[in-house]
């Protein structure tokens, strides 16, 4: 504790501060333009710290992952553009919430969200690094895998309309996710002789294309109308489309405690990431409701959702990081480079090496949490002028902007032809009553849940009678088989015609 | 053919240009001289961030130092460095485009895939940079210190798990297994971080690293060097070969061009790599990564990839291993 005050009387020189703040708004800002994702943008700044002292160039670059977690919601709501993969579940309400008018609203919750979920994140991470750290160690591939296979059950709550739907584009997402090299033998699979698919699809353009492109498709189709919104759609109509009133707040309340818990956990276990950690709270905080039948047209739970578990997962991918060396995220594996590079070598020495350090960077985070709050705050009154452009507009230059991110984050041109596939495929999913969501979320938990697995069978000797060692996994297996049970018996009596 | 035709005649373009220039003296300077004359983009075939890239872009800061001209990454990510090495060998041979990448992208496919789309003569070698200490790691609480304690535990112990990365680095426990009669189960992890994250967690006891192990020397040790030399960083520990199992493959980052770049041109690059390996600023960054530097100018880079993917070849394929 000592050390965090020592920490915090460090960061407030005008220098560090300065640098954390810079972070933040660098971050916010490649964050809100589409496919340029905080993965990128950390590595591209490292070499812009090599001059910098250590806790500077650490509180930098944090500002950086954290502020561009927040600030890939901007594109998402206005633009239907997620910034990266895991702020594609914002995009689903977001963008309704937006083409309503309640763009002010939809962005202010979303930045809410975030710098709620990085705060307690943050602070878990303060608290928490070292006794929970030891535990995540003793959390193997058999548990991660009966967590997944728990949180896959989410697709049941996804799927209000039709079941067999539902869980049938949940396993087209798992089929297309096992297509690349395959994790045991390293063998291609599925790839018919394309080298570029040796690693698999790209998500960012699969996302840019069955969300943004896919939309825009089927916009098109009805031209006239979309004329005549666009003359309603202005800022500032009603006060309360562009603020979050208190009803919204205690709709998206508990939507953010959950997203915030699931944030964390993702963020802790290996391997997961922050597009595990939102859809999966998009999907439960869908599940939770008792009218699911708003999510997708612009229900503000779900952007607090999203956006809580987006930002959670930054700081709390840092616990196993902190206290054992082991990166949680991609996030935390470029940090790893960074803090090296800066002295600083991560694992429980560095509580007792560099105490001093360590409370400097906590104080950073939270800081810059705070610092986030004032940058997004600032910005969105800039990016919401995007919603005074008429949707004529707007398109061309989203599908431009669609373009360039699956060209930079696909691979070059390959990444534009994977997008507009993918275009297609949702186009007709939806024609047709499939749920994209299912598909991208059994997409994404799809490659950890098949590692896990095979990992499982070779520690546990393929018996499952050795499954005794392991009781995490045993209660998280019951309460898989509960939740299929649960939404076996819902949908049997549900009535067709919700949704 | 027609390639080839194309590359034979611009190189005899490129040197009579040089021979014109150098008879004509002062009144036409030849453009290649000069080079670089504008930015130089650097080929990462790594997504941003992981070790491969920050090696990459301290590499491209370096050489931009020396040179004085921007060196511009470029990031195409896919399969270890094959997708960018593809568009590489597509650019034009001025030594505007150039690449830093692990040497096993070239000569390690061919020995498991039959279509890449490259091949080790598509390509100039301008020199090699650092080396990857490869080695076979164990969990510090593992019962043995040593290879010969590991078989022996192993064959009182079957079904001891390997954490493995990659279909190369399942060849290491198979060929082990094999030529010792003992049984190794082979556990599939995500990458350098998954391995490290088994071996940290105590789910697997043995595990194929490439480097990274120095990160954690209270944690893990070093059993045997999956090298054909010692490694830089545990230099008492013999390599799989000494212990009587010739399978060590090397690995090294190398500084590539598109093949027909004009001698002088490779030529100065692999000055710059030299003074590269001496500037403090990479030197940092190499340390901090654990990827000990080891120099060699583009002659002896050439060597070595041939050699190299002519061992590969051979260890992959009598450890019965064919391109898929």
């Amino acid at each position: 504790m000592e050390q965090l005050f020592l920490g915090f009387a460090d960061i407030f020189s005008l220098t560090i501060a300065g640098w954390i703040l810079a972070g933040v708004a660098i971050g916010y800002l490649v964050g809100a333009l589409p496919g340029l994702g905080k993965a990128t943008a950390v590595a591209i700044a490292i070499p812009l710290t090599f001059s910098l002292q250590p806790l500077a160039a650490i509180a930098f670059l944090i500002g950086i992952a954290k502020g561009s977690a927040a600030g890939s919601a901007v594109s998402a709501i206005l633009l239907n553009v997620p910034g990266e993969p895991s702020s594609a579940p914002t995009a689903l309400d977001g963008y309704p919430l937006a083409r309503q008018g309640k763009a002010g609203k939809a962005l202010k919750m979303a930045l809410f969200a975030s710098v709620i979920g990085d705060f307690a994140s943050t602070l878990a991470l303060v608290v928490l690094a070292e006794p929970i750290a030891s535990f995540a160690l003793l959390i193997g591939p058999v548990d991660i895998l009966a967590i997944l296979l728990f949180s896959l059950t989410f697709v049941g709550g996804l799927s209000a309309k039709s079941l067999p739907k539902g869980i049938i584009a949940a396993l087209l997402g798992i089929l297309l996710a096992t297509v690349g090299l395959e994790i045991e033998s390293g063998l291609p699979r599925m790839t018919f002789g394309l080298y570029q698919l040796y690693d698999g699809i790209p998500l960012v353009p699969m996302a840019i294309g069955m969300l943004a492109v896919a939309e825009m498709i089927l916009q098109a189709g009805r031209r006239h109308e979309i004329d005549r919104e666009t003359r309603e759609i202005t800022m500032g109509k009603d006060r309360d489309d562009n603020r979050v009133t208190g009803a919204d707040w205690r709709r998206a309340g508990p939507s953010i405690l959950w997203g915030t818990g699931i944030g964390v956990i993702v963020g802790i276990l290996p391997g997961l990431g922050a597009s595990v950690g939102s859809f999966l709270s998009y999907g439960a905080a869908r599940s939770r409701s008792k009218t699911p039948e708003r999510f997708g047209k612009g229900a503000i739970e779900g952007v607090a959702a999203a956006e809580s578990a987006d930002n959670a997962v930054v700081p709390a991918s840092l616990i196993p990081l902190f206290a054992l060396g082991i990166p949680g995220s991609v996030i935390a594996a470029i940090l790893i480079g960074a803090f090296m590079l800066h002295g600083l070598t991560p694992g429980p020495l560095m509580f007792s090496q560099q105490p001093r350090l360590v409370g400097g960077i906590y104080a950073a985070m939270i800081a810059a949490s705070m610092g986030l709050l004032v940058i997004g705050l600032v910005f969105q009154g800039f990016f919401a002028m995007v919603t005074r452009v008429p949707i004529r507009v707007i398109v061309p230059t989203v599908l431009f902007l669609c373009v360039i991110g699956a060209w930079i984050e696909g691979g070059g041109a390959f990444g534009i032809y994977v997008m507009l596939a993918f275009a297609m495929l949702a186009v007709l999913m939806v024609r047709f009553g499939f749920s994209v969501v299912n598909f991208l979320i059994g997409f994404v938990v799809g490659p950890a849940v098949e590692l896990s697995l095979r990992q499982s069978i070779q520690i546990l000797q393929g018996d499952p009678a050795n499954l005794v060692a392991h009781p995490l996994a045993i209660v998280f297996f019951v309460l898989t088989a509960l939740a299929v049970w649960r939404f076996g018996q819902g949908a049997a009596r549900r009535p067709a015609s919700t949704r | 053919m027609k390639h080839s035709l194309d590359r034979t005649l611009k190189r005899l373009a490129a040197t009579t240009t040089l021979a014109l220039g150098l008879a004509v003296g002062a009144v036409a300077t030849p453009a290649l001289a000069e080079w670089p004359e504008k930015p130089i983009s650097m080929l990462i075939g790594f997504n941003p961030g992981g070790q491969s890239d920050l090696l990459g872009r301290a590499v491209a800061q370096a050489i931009a130092e020396e040179l004085g001209q921007p060196v511009n990454v470029i990031n195409k990510a896919g399969a270890a460095g094959g997708v960018a090495l593809a568009q590489l060998k597509a650019m034009p041979a001025d030594g505007y485009t150039i690449m830093f990448n692990p040497s096993q992208t070239i000569t390690l496919s061919p020995a498991l895939m039959k279509q890449v789309p490259f091949s080790i003569d598509d390509f100039d070698y301008a020199g090699m940079l650092t080396r990857f200490d490869i080695a076979l790691v164990a969990s510090a609480s593992a019962p043995f210190d040593d290879y010969a304690g590991m078989v022996t535990y192993a064959r009182e112990h079957p079904g001891m798990l390997y954490a493995a990365l990659s279909a190369t680095t399942r060849v290491f426990a198979d060929e082990i297994a094999r030529a010792n009669g003992i049984d190794i189960e082979i556990m599939p992890v995500n990458g350098g971080p998954g391995m490290v994250n088994a071996m940290l967690g105590e789910q697997a006891m043995l595990a194929y690293s490439g480097g990274v192990h120095h990160r954690y020397p209270d944690k893990m040790k070093v059993i045997a060097a999956l090298t054909t030399e010692r490694n830089v960083g545990s230099p008492d520990v013999p390599t799989i070969g000494e212990l009587g199992l010739p399978i060590g493959m090397d690995m090294q980052t190398v500084l590539i061009t598109p093949k027909g770049v004009p001698v002088e041109v490779l030529e100065k690059l692999s000055l710059t790599l030299a003074k590269v390996a001496e500037n403090e600023g990479f030197a940092k960054v190499a340390a901090s990564m654990n990827a000990p530097i080891d120099y060699v100018d583009a002659a002896g880079a050439t060597t070595e990839m041939y050699k190299q993917l002519k061992n590969n070849l051979a260890v992959m394929k009598a450890a019965g291993v064919e391109p898929q």
